[in-house]
């Protein structure tokens, strides 16, 4: 048997049609050269499953078959290009967040920042030395020290704002991982709908591609194909995808048609955890549980915003349960959690017994081996280097609020995030404007105003909840608050506990009569003694009165210059070196997947030559059906 | 080989285009602002160096603008005052001149009289000078003048003064008694031996615990207080003229209206005496010295030696330094090399043959009350520990006196002491810009005036005596008066003859003794001018020095910050080539496809 005299029509035919289909693709690639997140594709062609026979020259080709059109496409760039995405994501923030952070210590000619305040007030202090029975002198003086004070209020007000602002940031962030969690589920099911059928969904996997090219920008991203096969525990491929997506460190988003939605929660003002935190942060959930945002896996803009939010340079509040030798450091009663610091133990031991440094809010959340506690005050005591927290009865959502049974269990305020961020600035200029307040402080109240009188604080704080002043009283622990002083110290009677850059403010009755600020200890001496003022003015450059990490107090902004500087330089260096592998992977990507004009033109070219060719054979093939029917034997 | 497509040359065209308008940016920055960076992330240690910079430079600028400009201003102030004061002197040594001659008639006494009045009421209006309403000569009081301005009519500015002399505060004056006397052999003179105070004119009632002079070896010498107003001449002779011929006791007489504590001989040796021994002003406790101060009641850091108990008291601190001591100490050894038994007692009594060795300062101290101020009077705390009073003790203020630790006042512990106003006028230089008013201002000028003036008065009176008694007696010559009333005329005219020759003797002496006075007195005068010249020079190198250091931390600061900008000119004209050339490739590739030749 041979073939039909009607073979070679066919097989014409088959070129058409694959050429045809070739065409189109390529019109297709065309079409989508700018395209963004389009792949390119390939019609891919087999030969057609040859005919047997039965001749001497064994098989004969049918032609050929347009199999598939298929993606070009090489996952591992994918995944390249999600991960590295999520590394720029937190640099690009911190770049952002650090640009503005920089903008508001800037101290130049043209912007009055901290050191030309700082001087100035200084200057009139001389002047008030060089004649301190001058009350013009001391008016000018009391006045730069408000806006001394001011000064550190912007400041303040300023961070907060950036707190605010990323924090809405994050609910921002958060919305977009909710739609795209939809759309990606809503994908899924499209692209199984389509591809049950064997056909690749191409257009739709592209789209889903580019929403997790934007996921991973967001947040990191982990992304799992598994096929499902037709039987359970077969091999039989059903052609569909079960596509899981994971984010922040493996916490599940989408599976398959299923998506979770992340939710933000306000903290209420119970649960605040730095004192200078803005009012109603958020705390993210996902499923209603907390998500992991302080991992070390959780990369993405969302990791940047959490780090320049809560950022605290490691400094929380914290404390393991035991000793390694078994010395319980926290005991606990159904009201009281007592915690000693530990100096062996506690890494933040420095920190946490210098009073000038800690940063826990007067009320707030304290969790004990994972149970969350509200507590309404706490008091340190110098001399045992122990912390107690006062508990509410009640939380404020009326559950049980018990400490009972929690002895040796760990427990922290906060969490630690090694990162220089908001919270940390606030906790830098908190702890200077205690310090300098104390310094003043301790020297003025030796003082005699002009009246003979014992002068009262120069610097005070306003009342955080109604914004009263708090100066008359109760500014009692000094900047030597060492072990063995056998003082105790607590929220509800000292008000340097409450003093923050945010409230840091003058005694108003000393702004409003200046005879009240006192510039020597014996006002008989006569008006122009200058011993308080020489003091005083010793506070600026002598480390004895008063120093702020190991400089003196005048060195402030050196000190924080450097760090937001070098802060903002390492986001600024890690952005750009993340954006250029970004770059740099997208170069590979687009070398695989990218149309090419040039590529597209030749391929348009070679299938118009391939279906020139097949038409010429049609045309042959007619001219042979003429010759044979008409012409032959006739 | 790779795969390039049209899109990755695009882009890649696009980034560098970017990279090289952010760097022609940032030059362009550097050459519109003229600094070489335009925030701190871009170089940190630039940033930093600059704010050090710049608050050394505010500094600065601080010490040669303001404080430096004010010294120089309140040392003018100061050199004209003293310059006048300088002049007083001149004028007042040139009528000690003309008084001290042989050959003055009542006339000329007159005219020196009235000179003399005339410079005593201007002697201290000077060191009344002000800068900018700040009185110069006060120390820290810049709120008060020196002097009282007015006449206090009212009695309203009481004072209890605690006044302290010296080993050499007692001097021998000539007293001449018996003045009016009729006969010739009543008047006479003494030597007698006076503590004059800083004011006359005092209160005759000087609190009951003051009725005694304090000896800085513990002692005291009692003091009777003999007012003057409204007794006989006789009864004033003899408060005066009593203790020179006392040489048995120990006796003063305090004389309120006149300020003099009048002493017996005796009472002068034990006062002398009283400041030759050794001051205990330290002891040694195991190798380490400690200051002592007079009192018995010691501050936490202090020591303190009470002489007349002889005790010495170890403050809190200072024993438990002492306790601690490794070894403990055994023994104290005191200024005179003795040494004494250390048993951890805070109180250690001396022996008392070891006792008399010592004493606890260098002063003697008399308590006075004093009122009535005249308009030019030195006002007392200026000078020495006093209390204003007020009649109600709790309002009482205390004027020189140390204070406790929680800041009332010790009224046990006088202290005066001078007080100086400093300026800053360079980095960690201090100038002590004021002139004390004891220094130049001191009582004992206004009271030598006031005597020369008194023993000059005293012989225009006694002159005028000699005259009007001789006219009588020619009177009663020529009416033919009775020989008995002639002789007792003559006798009269021949007592107020020696009257007269004594005290004009007196007054020469004085007044040649006082051209002494003066000349030391405008010596002080002229070392404090000289002092204000040196500190002048000193002001103006300083100034000239801040102004160099200004000078080049101003360099500093550009060097640091500055952007060189030949070189970021340079930098900028190839950074602008490098993106018109970027742009030109762009511009080449995105025109061509290979469709153009197809």
């Amino acid at each position: 048997m041979s073939t039909s005299q009607f073979f070679g029509l066919n097989i014409g035919y088959t070129g058409l049609q694959a050429a045809n289909a070739a065409l189109n693709v390529t019109g297709n690639n065309i079409s989508n050269v700018e395209t963004k997140g389009y792949t390119r594709q390939e019609a891919s062609q087999v030969a057609a499953d040859a005919l047997r026979t039965n001749t001497s020259y064994g098989m004969a080709g049918a032609g050929v078959d347009t199999k598939s059109i298929d993606q070009i496409r090489n996952e591992y760039y994918d995944l390249k290009y999600w991960q590295n995405n999520a590394s720029k994501g937190i640099y690009d923030i911190k770049q952002q967040y650090y640009r503005q952070i920089e903008d508001y210590f800037t101290d130049t000619d043209d912007v009055m920042g901290f050191n030309a305040v700082f001087s100035d007030m200084f200057d009139a202090l001389d002047e008030v030395y060089k004649s301190s029975g001058d009350d013009t002198k001391k008016a000018a003086f009391m006045s730069q020290c408000k806006s001394l004070t001011e000064y550190f209020n912007n400041m303040h007000t300023s961070l907060q704002k950036l707190q605010i602002d990323a924090n809405n940031e994050i609910q921002n962030k958060v919305n977009q991982i909710n739609s795209l969690a939809s759309e990606i589920a809503t994908l899924n099911k499209q692209i199984n709908t389509i591809e049950v059928n064997k056909v690749k969904a191409n257009e739709l996997r592209d789209k889903r591609n580019l929403l997790i090219d934007e996921l991973s920008e967001i947040v990191d991203v982990k992304v799992t194909e598994v096929p499902i096969y037709t039987t359970e525990g077969g091999d039989e491929e059903s052609g569909i995808y079960r596509y899981i997506v994971d984010i922040a460190g493996g916490q599940n988003l989408v599976n398959s048609y299923e998506y979770s939605q992340v939710e933000c929660e306000a903290r209420t003002v119970d649960q605040k955890v730095n004192q200078s935190d803005a009012e109603g942060l958020y705390d993210i959930k996902l499923n209603g549980l907390p998500l992991n945002l302080y991992g070390g896996s959780l990369g993405g803009q969302l990791k940047g915003l959490i780090e320049i939010r809560d950022g605290n340079n490691g400094e929380n509040f914290s404390s393991k349960g035991k000793e390694k030798n078994g010395t319980v450091l926290v005991n606990c009663t159904s009201d009281t959690v007592k915690v000693k610091i530990s100096e062996g133990e506690n890494p933040n031991y420095k920190f946490l017994t210098d009073m000038n440094k800690v940063t826990m809010n007067d009320v707030g959340t304290i969790v004990v081996g994972n149970v969350e506690l509200e507590y309404k005050s706490w008091t340190y005591d110098a001399e045992k280097e122990e912390y107690t927290f006062d508990l509410k009865e009640k939380k404020s959502d009326g559950s049980n609020n018990s400490a009972a049974g929690l002895t040796g269990k760990d427990c922290y305020i906060g969490v630690n995030i090694d990162y220089q961020g908001i919270p940390y600035y606030m906790a830098q200029m908190n702890e200077w404007v205690r310090s300098f307040s104390q310094a003043m402080n301790k020297i003025e109240k030796t003082a005699q105003d002009g009246k003979g009188e014992k002068a009262d604080v120069m610097f005070a704080c306003t009342d955080h909840i109604d914004g009263t002043e708090m100066r008359y009283k109760n500014y009692d622990y000094d900047t030597g608050y060492d072990k063995g002083s056998g003082k105790t110290v607590s929220t509800t009677n000292d008000n340097y506990l409450k003093l923050t850059a945010g409230n840091f403010t003058v005694n108003s009755d000393m702004m409003k009569d200046v005879s009240l600020f006192g510039t020597t200890v014996d006002i008989t001496q006569g008006q122009d003694a200058q011993d308080i003022t020489l003091e005083l003015m010793k506070v600026r450059t002598d480390k004895t009165k008063m120093t702020y990490r190991g400089c003196s107090s005048e060195e402030f902004l050196q000190c924080l210059t450097s760090d937001v500087a070098l802060g903002a330089a390492s986001a600024n260096t890690f952005y750009s070196n993340f954006d250029k592998i970004s770059k740099a992977i997208v170069a590979q990507r687009t070398s695989v997947s990218g149309v090419d004009n040039d590529e597209e033109a030749l391929n348009l070219v070679k299938f118009q030559e391939a279906y020139n060719l097949s038409s010429k054979m049609i045309q042959v093939m007619t001219e042979i059906y003429d010759r044979l029917i008409l012409q032959t034997g006739v | 080989m790779m795969r390039i497509t049209n899109a990755m040359m695009t882009s890649n065209t696009k980034n560098n285009i970017n990279i090289n308008k952010l760097n022609e940016d940032r030059l362009n920055t550097q050459i519109s602002t003229g600094q070489v960076i335009s925030r701190p992330s871009e170089d940190p240690v630039v940033a930093i160096r600059a704010l050090r910079l710049n608050t050394n430079l505010s500094q600065l600028t601080q010490y040669y603008k303001k404080n430096i400009p004010d010294a120089q201003a309140w040392l003018n102030v100061t050199e004209t005052a003293l310059k006048q004061t300088d002049q007083i002197f001149t004028n007042i040594k040139e009528n000690l001149t003309t008084g001290a001659s042989d050959t003055n008639t009542a006339t000329d006494r007159q005219k020196i009289l009235e000179s003399l009045k005339g410079l005593r009421a201007e002697l201290y209006s000077s060191g009344n000078a002000d800068y900018a309403e700040r009185t110069v000569f006060t120390g820290y009081r810049t709120g008060e003048s020196l002097t009282f301005l007015e006449t206090d009519k009212d009695l309203n500015d009481k004072y209890n003064i605690c006044e302290t002399f010296g080993s050499k505060s007692i001097e021998t004056v000539n007293y001449i008694y018996g003045g009016g006397s009729t006969t010739e052999q009543a008047i006479d003179h003494k030597d007698i031996y006076r503590i004059r105070l800083a004011y006359d004119n005092n209160v005759t009632n000087p609190s009951p615990a003051s009725d005694k002079i304090s000896l800085p070896n513990g002692k005291e010498i009692s003091v009777e207080v003999k007012p003057i107003t409204g007794e006989g001449q006789a009864v004033i002779d003899n408060y005066y003229t009593e203790l020179a011929d006392n040489s048995t006791e120990s006796k003063a007489y305090y004389i309120p209206e006149t300020g003099e504590l009048i002493l017996s001989k005796k009472a002068k040796e034990e006062y002398e005496n009283a400041f030759k021994a050794i001051t205990l002003d330290k002891i040694t406790v195991g190798g380490k010295v400690l200051a002592v101060t007079p009192g018995s009641n010691p501050l936490d850091d202090e020591t303190t030696y009470d002489p007349v108990n002889g005790k010495i008291v170890l403050g809190e601190n200072i024993y438990n330094m002492i306790e601690n001591m490794d070894p403990k100490p055994t023994e104290i050894t005191l200024p005179d090399g003795t040494k004494i038994n250390y048993t951890s007692n805070k109180e250690i009594t001396l022996a008392t043959s070891t006792k008399d060795n010592f004493k606890a300062g260098d002063q003697a101290q008399f308590n006075y009350d004093k009122s009535q101020w005249k308009s030019g009077d030195l006002r007392p705390e200026h000078y020495y520990a006093c209390v204003q009073t007020t009649g109600s003790p709790a309002e009482d203020v205390y004027y020189n006196y140390s204070q406790m630790p929680d800041g009332s006042v010790n009224t046990s512990r006088p202290a005066f002491k001078n007080q100086n106003l400093e300026v800053e006028i360079s980095f960690n230089q201090k100038i002590t810009i004021n002139t004390h008013a004891n220094e130049v201002y001191t009582h004992d000028i206004g009271r030598d005036i006031d005597e020369l003036i008194k023993v000059t008065q005293d012989v225009v009176d006694a002159d005028e005596n000699v005259t009007k008694y001789a006219k009588e007696l020619d009177d009663l010559k020529s009416n033919g008066a009775s020989a008995s009333a002639i002789d007792d005329k003559q006798k009269q005219l021949d007592a107020a003859k020696k009257e007269y020759s004594l005290k004009k003797d007196k007054m020469q002496k004085m007044f040649s003794a006082a051209l002494d006075k003066f000349e030391g007195y405008a010596d002080r005068n002229n070392v404090a001018i000289a002092n204000i010249g040196s500190m002048q020079q000193r002001l103006t190198i300083t100034k000239e020095r801040v102004a160099d250091q200004l000078q080049s931390f101003k360099e500093l600061a550009d060097a640091n910050i500055n952007a060189e900008l030949t070189e970021s000119s340079i930098d900028f004209s190839s950074a602008k080539l490098a993106l018109e050339a970027a742009q030109l490739a762009a511009g080449k590739i995105a025109q061509q496809t290979l469709l153009n030749y197809l």
